[in-house]
């Protein structure tokens, strides 16, 4: 069977777990009180929230989303280290999303099913055009630079405050099996298509780390297709675990931190 | 027995979503002062969130949902239960947490929910008793609430209960524990020099409610709240003046909530009174001449912002030798007397005080000053315990000194 097929659909029911995960917490937040009613409807929480944005303004709202749900400037504050590991890890890591979801929808959607082929398509599908090559390794290469520091203060430094448990190393093993994975896949790929230098030095780690094996005659497209379905099927299986797991934190802290961030803004008002 | 069905309603769907927007980073664990001298783990932010949200998936996630919920056991909950009335919701926590979550918020809805279950300190049932039936703290006669003017060189004409545009609402430990009665005592005396015309409640003052309301049992609180909100309105009254940060945060952030509306008249902590009068010159303050530092009360500074109001007022002591505490204005160490711990863990609340103690020492100063008679009572134990060679000190009992002087 294909690797892509054997991807989407371990994908799908990735994205379908996730979906189903994500409604399960919500349905236990809803177990609680909006505006003192409680075990509210989602549409009673969804305009609940659209009151509250209304009355501290739209723009109050996105500037707290920026400044305190995505930047975290509290955190900035505090400890630039802390600061500079949780950016990298979760900058590029939404930027990967991304960057995967759009690379995904214009292969299957625009290529394959409408066949539509125009220079910017081609540009994003391919992986070896310099900006996709450039973005896939350095995106990589600064979660994993954050992903070390984290590593570096949870099993290292430990400071007194840190309480050290299976979610958290689950969290670090499941991030870094993910990452690390992706570069072999890459280096295989490389392999397979035998990319010469023009191309290939735009994926500034995965081609040079590619080069010694360049003169074996190994099986370069078989043990791209099973790397490749470990790294895939690994991160699907990760994004799948995401609504259960700490790492939802993700999506709900900066909701939380905006929130609070406005409301406290109204308090002091 | 063990409770197989826990009930979320008393959370808000915002603070069931702080549960998952807990990073586990620990910051709050660096800056909780009750855990920093227990070390116990449900006694920190991180550990009591843990702890909910464990209970939470035991009975709402995705195993519970297939197989049934997993009930919580009676020693979890008496374990959990020490955790949570062993904070003394100062809130720092709050201040540092990335997230922002509100964490003072969770504490008391946690404890709501403890009180549900009936896991609680035995000293807050005999505390609910003496509010609800005797309408103060201490349990005794309310009548005895304007003990503290007795010695006054001049009692204030109108101080009981008469129409004035000014109510001084006194609180229950200014009024009837000897230790506070400087407080109302110097603050009636400064309104005295400055022509201020202001009466209290007298007997007609009942507990603000705070106290219940931290401890769980806020629901207890809304008779007390109308009834007190009914008498201020009676007497026309235009500003009401407190000297306890506590009655503060609850008349300004619970009262409107608790009555349903606005109260119709200003509520003030008596440090902000003062720092108008020091602005408009109206107070003549003469030198003191201890060098003090200044304790930032939980409930003043934190948790209703008031921060800079009783430094202007110190700062414009002729000669003051003023300095700052490591820990001070949003990162204030406790000083170990809120949230009814004391009740419970009078070792725990001495513990916090000998440390706020130090680095008042480390300060150089020789007079705490704060603005808070809770905060002045629990420092002043610790004073005593320690030996130590300070004076603790309201802000209101400084000025008074001061004019004195002048």
């Amino acid at each position: 069977m294909s690797r892509l097929t054997i991807f989407w659909a371990a994908h799908l029911t990735a994205t379908v777990i996730f979906l189903a995960g994500c409604w399960l917490n919500l349905s236990i937040w809803l177990q609680g009180r909006i505006e003192g009613r409680a075990k509210p409807s989602l549409w009673g929480a969804i305009g609940a929230s659209w009151r509250f944005v209304r009355r501290v303004g739209l723009r109050r709202t996105l500037r707290a989303l920026l400044l305190d749900g995505l930047l975290h400037r509290r955190l900035l504050r505090q400890d630039f280290w802390r600061w500079f590991a949780h950016a990298c890890l979760l900058g590029s890591f939404l930027a990967l999303t991304l960057l995967s979801t759009f690379t995904g929808i214009f292969e299957e959607g625009f290529v394959t099913l409408l066949n539509i082929r125009t220079p910017l398509i081609e540009a994003i599908v391919n992986k070896d055009t310099p900006l996709m090559a450039l973005l896939n390794e350095t995106l990589g290469l600064i979660m994993i630079a954050g992903l070390l520091l984290v590593i570096a203060r949870r099993y290292i430094r430990r400071p007194a405050q840190l309480r050290t448990g299976p979610p958290d190393t689950l969290l670090v093993v499941l991030l870094g099996v993910t990452l690390l994975s992706g570069y072999p896949t890459e280096v295989l790929r490389l392999l397979m298509e035998q990319a010469g230098p023009g191309v290939g030095w735009y994926s500034y780690i995965s081609y040079p780390l590619s080069l010694p094996f360049r003169s074996l005659n190994w099986p370069w497209e078989r043990l791209h297709y099973w790397v490749f379905l470990f790294h895939s099927l690994f991160a699907s299986a990760f994004f799948a675990y995401v609504p259960f797991s700490k790492f939802f934190h993700v999506l709900v802290s900066p909701v939380v931190a905006t929130a609070n961030s406005l409301a406290g803004e109204e308090q002091a008002a | 027995m063990s409770i197989s069905h826990l009930k979320l309603e008393g959370y808000t769907a915002r603070q069931l979503m702080e549960l998952d927007a807990c990073t586990r980073c620990g910051e709050c664990v660096a800056w909780c002062p009750t855990f920093n001298e227990n070390r116990q783990e449900l006694t920190h932010p991180l550990g009591k969130i843990a702890e909910l949200k464990g209970w939470v998936r035991r009975q709402y996630g995705l195993r519970a949902r297939l197989l049934g919920r997993r009930p919580i056991a009676d020693e979890e909950i008496a374990a959990y239960s020490r955790g949570v009335y062993s904070c003394t919701l100062c809130g720092r926590c709050k201040q540092v947490c990335p997230v922002q979550i509100d964490t003072r918020s969770l504490w008391i809805a946690m404890r709501e929910q403890l009180v549900e279950l009936g896991s609680y300190p035995p000293a807050l049932a005999t505390l609910r008793q003496n509010v609800t039936a005797r309408y103060n703290i201490s349990g005794e006669d309310n009548a005895g609430r304007l003990g503290w003017s007795q010695n006054l060189p001049q009692v204030p004409e109108g101080l009981d209960c008469r129409p004035a545009e000014m109510v001084y609402f006194v609180g229950c430990v200014s009024a009837l524990y000897p230790q506070a009665y400087a407080i109302p005592q110097s603050l009636t005396q400064i309104l005295g020099r400055v022509g201020i015309r202001f009466t209290t409640l007298g007997a007609g003052e009942w507990c603000c409610g705070y106290p219940l309301i931290i401890a769980g049992m806020g629901a207890e609180a809304r008779a007390l709240a109308l009834h007190n909100v009914e008498a201020v309105r009676a007497l026309g009254a235009r500003t009401l003046v407190v000297t306890c940060p506590s009655c503060l945060h609850t008349w300004r952030h619970e009262y409107p909530r608790l009555v349903g509306g606005r109260l119709g008249f200003e509520v003030r902590h008596a440090s902000e009174l003062l720092a108008d009068l020091v602005a408009a010159g109206t107070l003549q303050l003469g030198p003191f001449d201890k060098p003090l530092t200044y304790h930032d009360p939980c409930d003043l500074g934190r948790n209703s912002g008031i921060y800079e109001a009783p430094r202007r007022v110190l700062r414009a002591i002729p000669n003051v030798r003023f300095s700052e505490m490591r820990d001070n204005r949003e990162l204030a160490l406790c000083c170990g007397g809120g949230g009814d711990v004391e009740m419970g863990d009078a070792e725990l609340t001495a513990a916090v005080s000998r440390r706020r103690l130090a680095q008042a020492q480390e300060a150089g100063a020789e007079v705490i000053v704060s603005a808070c008679q809770q905060c002045k009572r629990t420092l002043t134990g610790a004073v005593r315990r320690e030996k130590a060679r300070l004076r603790v000190l309201d802000v209101t009992e400084v000025v008074w000194q001061a004019m004195q002087n002048a």
